[in-house]
This record gives structure tokens, sequence and C-alpha cells, in this order.
């Protein structure tokens, strides 16, 4: 009996290993091939040997390569500054949208909330080419609106918010209303307080989602001074020729931040999927 | 606004069912002993709601309008303009010309590429659901204790799952190069032949399928997770007293009892797999010889390397309707039979 569990532990122990080889072990090939010369790479990666995995003599000079393309270091700020202002605009329209579905009552207010959900199950990346003649008609293409104002308003992000205040005791609100206070104190003072982990979660899935978009940057902005980084990169790789070394300094340049925030905040981001099951 | 039609909006007001956890609802009920003390709550109550801000149209128009508006604009207009714009030609320019009726969807579904990667999205959703959901599953059941292992062996696999699917692509673009992917050399130890991946047909399809599988695998498992917590102790307990061994607890009473997980898990894959473009842009665009050529990356091409831009919509509409079906059959396969 004690054999037998003991060899299953094992079993386990090797599967674990296992998950660590298959899914971080590409991710650390990445980021050391990052720190090796390009000649290196060429030169060891075809073999295995501990030059395979680890960049001795290594250098930095990726990064120095990384920083002089052009426009990187700019795209990474657009990425940054679009991500932030995107997913905090995110919370704020749906905190303010999910009190009155959560908390009024009003006339058409189950209409206006199915109207909203529905869209929550509409593929918009299907629907990236009618949506690029919606932003050319409004003249938005080539420009930061065009990259934020389509996908700001996020039912995902009402329904998340929604959900958590439908938890507060109602007692809260009308303690607050007792005291004289209108819909923004009710807000501040009994809303905010209690669903601040659901709003952290917001920011942090839409905040991930702004750092992952790829298709929709491509087609509006044309400018390479306004593209996002990941864009920025793809375009720098050429087919014939790839020059891994400067593509994986710039990856972790342009994926470093965003994957620091996961860890920073990664309870709240299982929270999302619990909450809904979309990322 | 008048207080006559405030109170006529309180007066109206019936209570909405309350979620779960509502504290005041239960303190209402506790509250409905005696006919008396009842009527005096409900009139105290009643005279409490005149004064609701909670009841102010004004408010909630405040409220909803920016929201509504953006989602109307770029949730809504993009539907009709697939409508509208699917029913012209367009200029290479992108000027609309007049109607021509249903000639492009002639043309889509008349167009053997065009199915071809229609046959190919779904083939791929039909690969990635089940390895992804055993993938997902099976972590989740490995890593569902808690422990200090277990939960940095989940953040290891949740990991890529946040990483920009650019750079997974181009890190696999490494992985997998024929002469100095780790792949080949891994191979080549076991005495395997070296492999061009990304310059053959099939092989360059397993490429995609393991590239959006590895990334997307940590998300399911934490469906999984999820619906694992929720899952009754006592039901496993029972089954355990019954005679059950472990794995046929898995199998017989985990698994089943985990059926939302496996819908919810089962959708979101599909939406994703339909969804697929940036890993086919970065590692193969749509080649070798329209492989994996799938039907987002087609609907692009047509759009904006040909500029079609009618039969493009036409397109993606055929495509989210395909979508919208193979979403609704698994969802009503997949339907929960069992509350707990």
């Amino acid at each position: 009996m004690t054999s037998t569990a003991r060899s299953s532990q094992l079993a386990l122990r090797i599967v674990k290993a296992l998950v660590v080889l298959v899914f971080l072990g590409p991710i650390l090939l990445a980021l050391v091939s990052a720190f090796r010369p390009n000649g290196e790479i060429f030169k060891y990666s075809g073999t295995l040997n501990l030059h395979t995995f680890l960049p001795i003599p290594g250098t930095l000079g990726n990064f120095s390569a990384a920083a002089h393309e052009p426009q990187f270091i700019r795209q990474v700020l657009n990425t940054l500054l679009l991500a932030l202002v995107q997913s905090s605009l995110t919370v704020v329209l749906a905190l303010l949208a999910a009190f009155p579905l959560a908390r009024m009552t009003f006339r058409g207010r189950g209409v206006i909330f199915y109207l909203l959900i529905a869209t929550m199950f509409i593929p918009f990346e299907a629907l990236a080419v009618p949506l690029f003649l919606i932003v050319k008609e409004l003249g938005q293409l080539n420009s930061f609106w065009g990259l934020l104002l389509p996908w700001v308003a996020g039912p995902v992000a009402v329904f998340i918010l929604r959900q958590a205040m439908a938890d507060i005791p109602r007692s809260l609100d009308e303690a607050v209303m007792v005291d004289g206070g209108g819909v923004p104190r009710i807000l501040r003072h009994a809303i905010i307080p209690n669903v601040w982990p659901a709003m952290v979660t917001v920011w942090l899935t839409t905040f991930i989602y702004v750092w992952d978009s790829f298709l929709w940057p491509l087609i509006i902005m044309s400018d390479p001074r306004r593209q996002l980084a990941q864009v920025g990169i793809v375009n720098l790789i050429n087919p014939n020729e790839i020059d891994y070394g400067t593509l994986f300094a710039m990856s972790l340049l342009a994926a470093g931040p965003v994957v620091l925030i996961f860890l920073l905040l990664q309870r709240f981001y299982q929270q999302g999927v619990t909450a809904t099951g979309l990322k | 606004m008048t207080t006559g039609t405030r109170r006529a909006l309180a007066l109206d007001r019936s209570d909405p069912p309350e979620a779960a956890g509502d504290m005041s609802g239960a303190a209402d009920r506790e509250l409905d002993g005696p006919a008396g003390r009842t009527l005096s709550r409900r009139r105290r109550s009643r005279r409490h709601r005149l004064r609701r801000p909670t009841n102010s149209v004004l408010w909630a128009f405040i409220l909803l309008t920016p929201t509504l508006a953006l989602i109307a604009v770029y949730k809504y207009g993009p539907i009709g303009a697939a409508v509208w714009a699917s029913t012209r030609f367009f200029t290479v320019g992108g000027q609309a010309q007049q109607s021509v009726g249903i000639e492009n969807f002639h043309t889509a579904l008349a167009d053997g590429d065009f199915r071809h990667s229609l046959l190919l999205t779904v083939g791929f959703a039909l690969v990635k659901i089940p390895l992804q959901l055993g993938l997902g599953f099976g972590a989740a059941l490995l890593l569902f204790r808690t422990s200090k292992v277990n939960s940095f062996l989940r953040t290891i696999m949740v990991i890529p799952a946040v990483t920009p699917i650019v750079i997974v692509g181009i890190v696999f673009l490494f992985l997998f190069d024929r002469e100095i992917g780790l792949v080949n050399t891994l191979l080549h130890l076991v005495g395997v032949e070296k492999v061009g991946w990304l310059t053959n047909p099939d092989p360059a399809k397993v490429v995609i399928v393991a590239v959006s599988v590895w990334r997307d695998a940590g998300f399911t498992m934490l469906i999984y997770l999820a619906g694992l917590t929720a899952v009754p102790a006592e039901i496993l307990e029972a089954s355990r007293i019954d005679g059950c061994s472990g794995p046929q607890q898995v199998r017989r009473v985990v698994w089943p009892l985990l059926q939302r997980s496996t819908q919810l898990a089962t959708v979101t894959t599909t939406i994703g797999a339909f969804q697929l473009f940036a890993p086919i842009f970065v590692m193969t665009r749509g080649g070798p010889q329209n492989a994996t050529d799938v039907a987002a990356y087609h609907v692009y091409t047509q759009a904006f390397v040909f500029f079609n831009q009618g039969l493009a919509n036409a397109m993606a509409l055929v495509l989210v309707a395909l979508l919208i079906v193979v979403t609704g059959i698994e969802l009503y396969l997949l339907r929960a039979r069992w509350e707990y």
C-alpha cells in the first residue's frame, strides 16, 4: 500500500514537472535568448548543451538594438497609455451604468439590460470589417479615439459590476439617503467601498485585453508613430532572416508590463473568470 | 421632476427579484410576522421611497447614456453596417456603389477558398476543444488542492493566457524553426528527421493548434477550478463511502457535476477558435498552400489586401451566422441536467 502510494506520489511529481517544462519552458527560453548575441542563438540553438539554455556570455546588445528601432519605445508607451486610459474609463463607465441596472427602478430597465448583455455574445473580432466602416465614417481612422471608443463600453464589465452591486444590502443606500445624500453620495459611500474588488477585476481584465489587441490596431492605424507595440513588433519580422535576439528583447519589453501587472493582481483575474467565464 | 410623478413611480414600483444574499430583502421577510407590524412597516418604507433618489428616471438616464450611446454606435452599428455593406460593391478606394442585392453572398458561398476556410475553422475548433478541455480539466484536478507548489503551477499555466498573443506567436516561431528550433533538436535526439514545421501544410496546422491550445489551456483550467470549488464536499464523501475509487469518482461523479464548466469552456473556446487571427498572421500568413487560411484570416485578406469590402462583409456575416449556429448546438448538447 505504501509503495503504491509512494509511486503515485512520484507520478504526480513527474506530471507537475512536465507542466513547468511545457508551460514555463518556452517563455524562459525566449527570456534567456533576449540576452544572447544573435550569433550564439544561431550557433547553439540547433544543438543541446548548456549554451542552448543559458546566455554565456550574456549581452544587452539586443535591448539597445530594440531601443534603436525608430518607433518602438514610443509604441510601447502608446500601448501603456491606451491600456491605462481604456481600462480606467471602462471601470468608470461600467460602474455608472451598472448602478441604475442593479439598484434603481424605471421603465425599460429589463430591455436595456438585455440589449447590453446580448452584445456579450457577438464575436466582434469577426465583425472587425464592418466596424472599420463605422470608424472610417466617423473620421476616427488612424487616431487614438478609433482605438479607444469602440471597446471602452464593455458589456462584460457592466455585467460583473451589476452582479457585485446586487450583493450589497439596500439598507446601505437608505442609510446614505437618510443623511440626505443623492446618487453620487450613494455611489461614493455605499457602492464603491463594497464593489472595489470587482472594479479591480474589470480594470485588470480590460488592461490585459488592450495589451493583447492586434487585429484592430493593425487595420485602423497606419501611422507607425501612433501604432501599438504588438503590431510594431510583427511589422519588423523579416521572414527571410529573422533577427530573433532583437525580437525577443522587444517582446520582453512589450510583454513585461502586462505580465507583471497580472502577477501582482492575479487573484482578481481568477475572480473575473469565476464571475463570467469570459476573459 | 414633480412630486406627483415621483409618487406614481414609487407606487408603481414592484420590487424586482432581489439577488440571493440581499440582506434587506431577508430582513423584510423576517419582520413579516404579526399583521399589524407588517402594515406599519410597509407604510414607513413607502414614505421612505417617496424621497428615494434611486427612483429618479433622470439619474438613470444620466448614468446610462454614455454606455448606451457607445454600445449603439460601436456594437449595434457594425451589425447594421455589415448588412448594408454586404449588398454593395466597393471601389478599391473604399467608395460604396449601388446595391447588388445578394450577389456578394452568392460569390462568397461559391468561392471554394472561402468554403475551405470555413471547414478549416470548424475542423480547428473540433480538434482544439477536446485537447484544451482535457488539458484544462486534468490540470484543474492536478492542482485543485491548495498548496504553495500548486498555486505556483497555476500561475505558470495562466501566464501564457495573459501574454500578448503576438509574443506567443514569436516564441513558437522560434521553437518550431526548422534549423534552430528546440522542437526539431529534441526530435533529433530520438532519431526523427528535421521537420519543416511551418513550410509544410499538415505540420503547419499542428503548430497552429499547438500554439492556441498551449496559450488557452490555463484559462480553461481556471474555469474548471471554479467549478470544482463549487462541488459540495458531501457528494464526494458520499461517493467515496459508496466505494467509488479515485478514477471512477472523477469519471462518474466529478466530470458530470462539472457540466456547466464544460459548457462554458466549450463555448468560449469555440468563439476564440472562430476568431483565430494573430498567430496565423505572425506565423504562416494563411500558408503554406492555404493550409492555415482560417475564416477570420480569409475575411481580413478579402477586406484589407484585396479591398473587396462588400464581399468581405458578406463573408463576415456568414462566419458570424455559422458561429451562432455552432454555439447554439453546443449549448443545447451541453445543457445542464443537474442542479446542486
